[in-house]
């Protein structure tokens, strides 16, 4: 089922867990990832990236891999519909960067 | 060296419960364990741990929990003690701020948690007062059995309300950012 257009304005969380499960990761490698993504500037705590990774699950934007036995640090990977929320989202951020940008061309930049 | 202290702070009073430990450990009080309201502290550097508090989500399963304190173990948390569905956890501060929570969506999916054990307490507390209420053998007086079974859901209840004020005013923030 395609997800409608209005539900896609994924928070900056969700957005880059999947931008970063595009192979798979465990949780901290995730973290690490969104981390270095952003510069430092997104920094996901454990129970904000744990409780988005039961939610994806659950909607089937991501699936986990088999688990490391000894570990318990399971890999997560995108899904086609993941893929698909995603570029859908992409195309969104798009539209805003670009009517932002052509709206304040001009006005001072402090 | 080692500080005991006795100091009672009720279940919709985290925020406050965690503000008071971080001052603990600035003075460098670490905390240690947690017993009920009993809190014994370890001295050790000051400023050097960042502690936060976390209710259990009882919806998660054996293996989602150990799945949970694994990600929390490789990010650098320790877990210091545990109180019935509260867990006590600290971080180095050197590695950064700490918190369990880093946006509004989940800060408020806390809260709710909160809320829910709220009312499931409330629900068990009043199933046994009713029950106390209705035995005719019970012979404690009808004011005390009114008061019984008024009072702690009661005070339950007004908690239930704040913590949803609290979710309140975070619904407000998160509808202008996250």
């Amino acid at each position: 089922m395609a997800e409608k257009p209005t539900e896609i304005a994924l928070t900056e969380g969700v957005y880059y867990i999947l931008l970063s499960l595009g192979e798979p990761r465990h949780g901290y490698g995730i973290m690490q990832n969104v981390e270095t993504l952003s510069s430092g500037r997104v920094r996901l705590a454990a129970g904000t990236l744990y409780g988005a990774l039961t939610t994806l699950l659950e909607r089937e934007w991501i699936r986990a891999l088999e688990e490391e036995p000894e570990t318990r640090r399971k890999d997560y990977e995108i899904t086609p519909k993941g893929r698909a929320v995603l570029l859908g989202e992409i195309t969104r951020l798009k539209e805003l960067y670009e009517n932002g940008l052509k709206v304040t061309e001009g006005w001072q930049h402090d | 060296m080692i500080k005991t202290v006795v100091k009672p702070f009720m279940i919709w009073q985290h925020l406050e419960e965690e503000a008071w430990l971080n001052e603990m450990a600035q003075q460098g009080w670490n905390l240690k364990e947690v017993i009920l309201f009993w809190y014994r502290f370890e001295q050790g550097q000051p400023g050097e741990y960042i502690y936060r508090l976390e209710i259990q989500d009882l919806e998660r399963s054996k293996q989602e929990r150990q799945e949970y304190e694994q990600l929390l173990l490789d990010s650098g948390v320790e877990k210091v003690d545990k109180v019935y569905l509260w867990t006590y956890y600290r971080r180095k501060a050197s590695l950064g701020d700490f918190t369990i929570f880093s946006d509004i969506d989940s800060t408020i999916t806390h809260f709710k948690r909160i809320q829910k054990f709220l009312l499931a307490f409330i629900a068990v507390i009043a199933f046994f007062n009713l029950l106390d209420f209705f035995d005719p053998i019970t012979d404690i007086g009808m004011l005390i059995k009114v008061i019984n079974l008024l009072l702690v859901p009661g005070i339950l209840l007004w908690a239930y309300v704040k913590v949803g004020d609290s979710i309140k005013k975070l619904t407000q923030e998160r509808s202008i950012h996250e």
